[in-house]
């Protein structure tokens, strides 16, 4: 009786949810599109950015250190200059990222030993690309000066830095990406679904015909709750399935991801409920539902790196179960790490999720 | 087209936004903390990385070195194990961006003028962060040991348009372009869909309001409500995180108001293309709030993207304003050099309003 019942109720949901083609499109569109979109063309990497040089000294120090800036692809050589006048139109108008600016004794200096200085402006109006362009500067010409020194046997030999980038050795985004973007997709479709399958029964005036059919609170909780939950852990599927066409490689457990999938799910699904319960109509509830994604998206690590959040905020980010579930797939997915390793972020998880679903359910049978 | 329809119906769009004081309460109160959480939260200086030292060879040299990774300001101690393992462990868990590996006799190899390699392992998971930090540990490892030998080369680097390379300075303005984007058409398209979800849009069929009456007269609600929006960003932008304004406020509000009218026009062209608000508010979150974000060059610089993907950043309005808001804000531009952005908001904002109009059918679906 009882599971007939339920049977019933969320059979009802899944019909209603999925009726309208444009959701079920949009379902699509987020959980696929969107991610490869994102994937293909987010890596954002920091290439050929055009350097313009003025050297006042033309020396063969001064060009050797050119050529350095060059060597890697970070940096092309776009003009020379015979004033910072000059360069400085090109770098207002866009036309270079970077100048460097060699003083007349720059070879003089460095071959008597003596520090020499050296003017390097960075066009700082897109902050992400400035802060990698410095820091190459700074990187390369610490390696110029070694160069320099080894060579005029000032110094032998010194600490030769083995640098090694793991879990994603060519430093692309693409892998995060498609990992963050998975993760949010599933979170925006886990509030908004339930949250309007509630506030709509409310406002449409058919919440009371169900009060007055024998279902029971908890039963009509779980029918709301359920749908949401599978339709997120289904549209998994066709998102690692695209990434795997596209060639972007997810190797970890299946079993894990679903599991921490479900869990992160729950916590989601409960702020759903939260919405639901404190709103009346649907308009209020889409914006509700918004105003509690932002910053629970934009904490998750995903756009900007946490370290560099004041402390208050990363404070702040140990409570977006978003955070933590995509430390723990980039875990799994990029590092390969498994429970033995993943068991804190998934603990947080579950500290979160539970809690809440708890809370949300109370709530829930208090308007019932 | 007769004003005092017009004006009525518009009359009847402000009274049931204002009788609805959770959505007037969101609708002002969300800029805000969408600019106060980016504001403080995106930055993209990389600023203590918490990084792991394996000291293998606990001599004067290797705790010198140590101390020259911890005294710059882009790393933090986060520990020091005993081993590689414990190290890996901590970087999957992602307890430490990186690891500093320093090898047994690396002390007695650097007093011999030998070469002395240490190894620098960096969490690769977030690219950007992971370029910076590696750029820098070789920095940090070539420079060493600056105590017995100056540096002979000292750059000095100079930021220009953003001298402390505060990303504050840079996203605010951006966050103005993402903001204006974000909401008012969210509201605009829940607006319509509503009345359609509801059965009220009957009403306005059976009345003898035309399509371009009920398409202004919902407009220009909206447009209030996100020029108020407008308002409350801008002062809070400026007043409290007091981001350096080089250029004119009263350029940047007049452009601003023609963007609002071009996103609360999209957020209408939505409306009127889908039935119900869930899928008005999944369709606003696709056609603006995620491409403003990800394609209009506020945190991903469009310069990074594939031809192709470019393409798509030119196709949304974000992308503009982006250049407008960063330009005079930053840079100090005037129209001279702003014009063919804002060209471009116009023609869009013309060309969305009309599709809108057209595609707004006075009939019972």
């Amino acid at each position: 009786m009882l599971r007939g019942r339920l049977y019933g109720l969320i059979a009802k949901e899944f019909a209603q949810m999925l009726r309208d083609p444009v959701v079920l499109f949009l379902i699509f569109w987020l959980t696929t599109v969107e991610v490869v979109m994102c994937t293909m063309a987010l890596g954002f990497d920091v290439k050929d950015l055009k350097l313009g040089v003025i050297d006042h000294d033309r020396s063969a120090a001064s060009r050797a250190l050119v050529r350095e800036l060059t060597s890697a692809d970070t940096f092309v050589l776009h003009d020379e200059f015979t004033s910072m006048r000059q360069a400085e139109r090109q770098l207002q108008r866009g036309a270079l990222d970077a100048v460097v600016e060699v003083p007349p004794d720059f070879g003089a200096r460095i071959a008597a030993g003596r520090q020499a200085s050296l003017g390097v402006v960075v066009d700082g109006s897109n902050a992400n690309v400035a802060s990698r362009a410095r820091a190459y500067v700074v990187e390369l010409t610490a390696s110029f000066t070694r160069e320099q020194l080894m060579g005029s046997m000032a110094m032998r030999a010194g600490v030769r830095p083995v640098v090694r980038v793991w879990y994603n050795p060519d430093l692309t985004n693409t892998r995060f990406m498609a990992l963050g973007m998975l993760a949010q997709a599933g979170f925006m479709l886990a509030v908004i679904l339930p949250a309007a399958g509630m506030v709509r029964e409310k406002q449409n005036g058919t919440l009371e015909q169900i009060r007055v059919t024998p279902i029971r609170a908890h039963e009509l909780f779980i029918g709301k709750v359920t749908p949401p939950i599978v339709i997120c852990l289904g549209s998994l599927f066709p998102t690692l399935l695209v990434l795997r066409l596209l060639g972007v490689p997810m190797n970890g457990s299946l079993t894990t991801l679903l599991g921490l999938d479900l869990l992160f799910l729950l916590s989601a699904v409960s702020i759903g409920v939260f919405v639901a319960t404190v709103t009346t109509t649907l308009q209020q509830a889409m914006l509700t539902s918004f105003f509690g994604l932002f910053p629970l998206l934009f904490l998750s690590g995903s756009i900007a790196p946490i370290e560099s959040m004041p402390p208050w905020l990363q404070l702040g980010t140990e409570i977006s179960p978003l955070r933590h579930f995509i430390e723990s797939i980039s875990g799994l997915f990029l590092k390969g790490a498994g429970m033995g390793e993943l068991w804190p972020h998934a603990a947080a998880l579950a500290a979160i999720s539970a809690p809440m679903f708890l809370a949300s359910w109370l709530l829930f049978r208090r308007q019932w | 087209m007769k004003l005092s329809r017009m004006l009525a119906f518009g009359r009847k769009e402000v009274l049931e936004i204002v009788r609805d004081p959770i959505t007037v309460w969101i609708a002002l109160f969300m800029p805000l903390v969408m600019l106060f959480l980016f504001g403080y939260a995106l930055s993209f200086d990389v600023e203590n990385a918490p990084l792991v030292i394996v000291d293998h060879d606990k001599s004067a040299a290797s705790r010198s070195l140590s101390d020259q990774f911890l005294n710059t300001r882009y790393f933090r101690f986060a520990g020091a194990p005993e081993d590689e393992r414990a190290a890996e462990h901590a970087l999957m868990q992602g307890r430490a961006r990186a690891v500093l590996s320093i090898p047994p006799g690396f002390g007695r190899r650097l007093s011999r003028g030998e070469a002395a390699p240490v190894e620098f392992l960096v969490d690769g998971t977030y690219a950007s962060t992971a370029s910076i930090l590696s750029a820098y540990g070789r920095a940090i490892m070539y420079a060493f040991p600056s105590g017995t030998l100056q540096t002979p080369v000292q750059p000095e680097v100079r930021v220009w348009y953003n001298p402390q390379l505060r990303s504050r300075d840079f996203i605010v303005p951006g966050l103005f372009a993402v903001i204006l984007m974000a909401f008012p058409p969210l509201l605009t398209a829940l607006a319509v869909a509503r009345e359609k979800e509801l059965g009220t849009i009957a009403q306005i069929y059976a009345s003898p309001l035309t399509k371009i009456e009920f398409i202004i007269g919902k407009l220009l609600p909206y447009v209030a409500i996100a020029a108020l929006q407008l308002a409350i960003v801008l002062a809070a932008g400026f007043l409290w995180f007091k981001t350096p304004m080089h250029g004119s406020l009263a350029l940047l509000a007049t452009l601003g108001l023609v963007y609002v009218v071009c996103t609360v026009s999209i957020g209408l062209l939505v409306s009127t293309l889908v039935r119900t608000q869930v899928a008005a508010m999944l369709v606003t979150l696709i056609v603006t709030l995620m491409p403003s974000f990800l394609f209009s060059g506020f945190v991903y610089p469009v310069f990074t993207m594939p031809e192709f993907f470019q393409g798509y950043s030119a196709r949304i309005p974000t992308m503009y304003f982006v250049n407008i808001s960063r330009g005079i804000v930053m840079r100090g531009a005037g129209l001279a050099e702003l014009w063919t952005n804002v060209a471009v908001l116009v023609v869009y904002t013309v060309v969305v309003l009309a599709l809108a109009t057209w595609l707004f059918k006075k009939r019972i679906a």
